[in-house]
């Protein structure tokens, strides 16, 4: 279907439009289109980077203190490192972030509560590892209730190491987040 | 009431004293004594492995590297930190009879792979031996080791001898016991 | 004055022949093996004779070697006298039993709801033996047997299995262990028992009744919980409570590293007592040595862990009135800003801001830094004007006071008998403090108060908390005073290997009371460590206390007892 058949115009017009391209696509494939073509094209051109640039501006993360890291977490959105200087913000509800931090050990009768708490974030999301347990289980590896490979359940994007952390790490934690949106490297591929 | 509670607030906003610590931009003085990223002196390190037998959490494993001193570590042998399940807790640290681990003040390691966390003796390692100090440490190390060979060859003559004579020796004695014995069953 | 010595000689005369194998030691503990059909009896007597009033808690001991099970009852009492009596009542370990002493003491309910589940030890005439932090595939392996076969598991992520249960809900299955299989240990028949939710909907009596589910996850308190409230309108008619998401099983962990390598663990235990709970753990294996740790260290200790107590009342504090959503929130903003310059000054010692892994046995890691003296003094004058401040602004609020006044109230006989301690306690006009009671450290130099209030609401346990910080200030200008100079650390072998025996070394933690129990076999890792925490007496003690409330003061109450989640569930 071209053009010509739904505004009178030349055939010629039509041939002529065949050979316009946009981003290394035929031009008439995106003329009669459809929402999925439309998010092909975004995902392909500068206007990814445009919306990843705000994106990875404002991550606003899941406030869901689990343990040691959780004392920290406070802490990192407090005045004392003010984490909206980044555009991180902290929200007690899944319904409106856009990061999950795990931050402390997952066991057996939480796996699925916390499951179920990152498929109730909106798309898109990533999800950060922060301290020893929820990277490897810590100190308690080799416990009998704690799940000690949590990358097998979530996609981790950044793995932030310490016992707590500190909140410093929290921010770095966070920057490399937003290098990785950046940089389009991310795991869920956004 | 409300202005009475709100004193505080004002106070506060106008007293000038900045809380927020500016991280990435500047870092704050950390203490002498703080815990972070270990730091392993490889020309002290003599491969003990102590330090992997006090750790709680069994992170530190001993792989061969090649750039420490031959004549301390023979096996070549350097503790590696998989920093993904250390808690820094210092006991490694503690523990070293060498004291060549110790921790610095450097605590940004977080990695966008799980593998990026373990640090091998390559990374933590500071006072690294040029190829030429190595290649002088090896000849060292070789001709330490023959000496020590020449010893133990000469070691283990005497020794012998020694035992032959010890032997000799118990043998009487277990005579003169036995001639004891004999005498006391009379 | 009951001495322990007093105590031991009455029960003998009163019991002849209940008693096998008695002793005191140190001077203020009595350690006593008891008959098992006698135990119920001999609390009893020592209840109402000897005012041991205070259940204190059990710890079971699985003693493969000699084929049996060994539960320990502590019980102290409430300020009368300072004698702990331990208790050991011993039985058979196939087909293990015990009386339970829920018919005497009600807050021995969980305690021996723990043994069960752990270590599968039947209580006789415990109303309900249900599981209390062990998922339901867990239980019937009894995890803290010494043959169980599961304990050293790094495949828990690999066995996973999804699936989606009876109710549309997704759940993970987890498998046994190979090793488990192997050795077939797995349990061919579980315990029955009713769900929580069964028991829920057991209760719902009317049509105006329901369920209001709060947690497991929280935005402001550190670790997981459910509290399940039965409401008829806006009144909570019965609470139940879910613990255990982020159980760990670190007494299990600790048996299986050695002495040294299990003080870092304890700071796990809860992260905003890591120093005390060092401290407890120490204690008792410096007793279980025979070693003390020199004056010195003992000053840097006490220091720190004053210092550690303004930290943790700041951020319970600056919680609690988050949860209440008090003066939109800026309070918590400032007590965070202060308690940042005490955790440098507590940094600058111990190298760490939260798990400190600074006490070790008979001494201290480092030794004090030079300034440190000065910067503290300073940090402590700010810290007691800003404490003025904070009881000046919302103590003297009309609104808070309203809010706050009447909510939640202990009162002492109710507080004594839910076995709660620390500020809640003393809130109710108990003035019970581990550093009075059972002088540990230098305690017994120091000139402090016990801060008590006669209300016991909610109110009276934050004016606590505020007022110890002044206090807590006080005693380290005294240390820094007093503090003299020497070694810091005693001589002690590599290998730590103690002789064979028991102890318990009790603390005050900022929480209330905390005690370790450790048993040793001569070897170098521990056959027991019993972790006897604050926060769990305040758990047990919730339910009750929010029965009639108003579910808008629910979270107040729960809020004002500053529970750790982490240090219930180990």
């Amino acid at each position: 279907m071209g053009i010509s058949d739904v505004i009178p115009l030349p055939v010629v017009v039509d041939e002529e439009l065949e050979k316009w391209t946009i981003w290394g696509k035929p031009l008439t494939d995106v003329w009669f289109t459809t929402t999925e073509k439309i998010h092909e094209i975004i995902e392909m051109g500068p206007i990814k980077n445009v919306l990843n640039w705000g994106r990875k501006n404002s991550l606003w993360f899941l406030m869901q203190p689990m343990g040691c890291c959780g004392v920290e977490m406070l802490v990192f959105g407090c005045p004392p490192y003010d984490c909206d200087r980044f555009g991180i913000f902290p929200r007690a509800t899944p319904r409106q972030v856009d990061v999950m931090i795990i931050s402390g050990y997952i066991t057996r009768k939480y796996l699925p509560a916390i499951k179920n708490l990152w498929e109730q974030i909106p798309e898109p999301k990533w999800v950060m590892a922060i301290g020893e347990c929820a990277i490897s289980g810590g100190p308690f590896y080799d416990s009998y209730n704690i799940i000690n490979n949590t990358g097998r359940f979530f996609p981790i994007d950044v793995y932030v190491p310490g016992c707590p952390p500190r909140p410093e790490k929290f921010i770095e934690g966070f920057r490399g987040l937003q290098e990785k949106i950046k940089q389009r490297e991310d795991k869920r591929g956004y | 009431m409300v202005l009475k509670n709100l004193k505080m607030t004002l106070k506060r906003s106008v007293s000038g004293v900045e809380v927020t610590r500016l991280y990435p931009e500047k870092t704050m003085d950390l203490p002498d004594v703080e815990r972070g990223v270990h730091v392993l002196d490889i020309r002290k390190c003599i491969g003990c492995g102590a330090c992997a037998r006090i750790c709680p959490n069994d992170c530190i494993e001993l792989v061969p590297y090649k750039r420490g001193n031959p004549l301390k570590n023979k096996k070549q042998k350097y503790p590696q930190i998989d920093y993904g399940r250390c808690m820094f807790c210092g006991l490694c640290v503690d523990d070293c009879p060498a004291d060549c681990l110790t921790m610095s003040k450097v605590f940004e390691i977080a990695g966008w792979e799980r593998d990026d966390l373990v640090y091998s003796p390559e990374k933590i390692a500071v006072g690294k031996y040029t190829d030429q100090e190595l290649a002088e440490l090896a000849e060292e190390a070789r001709k330490a080791a023959e000496e020590k060979k020449r010893k133990a060859a000469e070691a283990a003559k005497a020794k012998k001898a020694k035992a032959a004579k010890a032997k000799a020796a118990e043998e009487g004695e277990k005579g003169s016991g036995e001639k004891a014995a004999k005498k006391k069953a009379e | 004055m009951t001495t322990a010595n007093d105590v031991l000689s009455a029960l003998q005369s009163a019991f002849p022949g209940a008693i096998e194998d008695a002793k005191v030691d140190p001077e203020r503990q009595l350690w006593a093996t008891i008959k098992p059909d006698k135990i119920v009896d001999v609390c009893k007597y020592l209840r109402d004779n000897h005012n041991f009033d205070h259940y204190s808690g059990a710890a079971g001991v699985d003693k493969i070697n000699e084929g049996l099970f060994e539960v320990t009852e502590l019980l102290a009492s409430h300020g009368a006298h300072q004698v702990v009596a331990l208790l050991k009542v011993k039985t058979p370990r196939d087909n293990p039993s015990v009386k339970s002493l829920t018919g005497l003491f009600w807050n021995a309910n969980w305690y021996e709801r723990e043994i069960w589940e752990m270590l599968g030890i039947n209580f006789e005439d415990h109303p309900e033996l249900y599981p209390l932090l062990l998922s339901d595939e867990l239980v019937g392996v009894w995890p803290w047997r010494k043959d169980y076969k599961g304990y050293p598991d790094y495949t828990t992520a690999e066995r996973a299995i999804e699936r989606i249960n009876s109710e549309g809900y997704m759940e993970y299955h987890i498998p046994p262990t190979e090793a488990e299989i192997e050795a077939g240990t797995v349990p061919v028949e579980r315990p029955k028992y009713p769900s929580l939710r069964e028991r829920e909907e057991m209760e719902i009596k009317g049509e105006s009744e329901m369920i209001l589910h709060l947690g497991p996850q929280h935005a402001v308190v550190p670790g997981p919980f459910l509290l399940d409230l039965l409401v008829d309108g806006e009144r909570v008619k019965k609470a139940f409570l879910d613990v255990g998401y982020i159980h760990k099983g670190i007494e299990k962990i600790m048996e299986n590293r050695t002495y040294v390598q299990g003080i870092p663990i304890t700071d796990r235990l809860c992260y905003m007592a890591a120093l005390t709970n060092n401290e407890a753990y120490c204690g008792s294996v410096e007793r279980l040595l025979g070693i003390e740790a020199p004056e010195r260290a003992q000053y840097i200790r006490m220091i720190l862990e004053e210092l550690s107590r303004i930290q943790s009342h700041l951020l319970g504090t600056g919680e609690f009135l988050t949860l209440i959503g008090s003066a939109v929130f800026c309070p918590f903003l400032y007590m965070i800003i202060d308690r940042e310059d005490v955790l440098t000054c507590i940094e600058s010692v111990t190298g760490a801001r939260i798990n400190h892994s600074f006490v070790r046995f008979g001494g201290v890691r480092n030794d004090l830094p030079d300034g440190f003296k000065d910067m503290t003094l300073d940090v402590l004058k700010k810290v007691r004007q800003k404490t003025e401040e904070y009881k000046e602004l919302f103590l003297s609020d009309s609104i808070y006071n309203k809010r706050m006044e009447g909510v939640g109230v202990l009162s002492p006989s109710e507080a004594r008998r839910l076995g709660v301690s620390g500020p809640p306690l003393r809130a109710s006009d108990t003035p019970y403090d581990m550093r009075r009671e059972d002088p540990y450290l230098l305690y017994k130099e120091m000139d402090f108060d016990v801060i008590t209030r006669k209300e016991g609401d909610s109110k009276a346990r934050i004016e606590v908390r505020l007022d110890e910080i002044v206090e807590s200030c006080y005693i380290i200008e005294q240390c820094l005073d007093q503090i003299p100079s020497g070694p810091i650390q005693e001589k002690l072998p590599k290998r730590i290997k103690p002789d064979p025996g028991e102890a318990y070394y009790r603390v005050e933690d900022h929480r209330g009371e905390m005690g370790f129990f450790v048993v040793s076999d001569g070897s170098d890792k521990p056959v027991k460590v019993k972790a006897r925490g604050p926060v769990y007496a305040y758990f047990q003690a919730l339910p009750p206390l929010l029965e009639g409330t108003y579910i808008a003061d629910v979270v107040a109450i729960a809020g004002s007892m500053d529970a750790c989640t982490s240090e219930v569930d180990r």
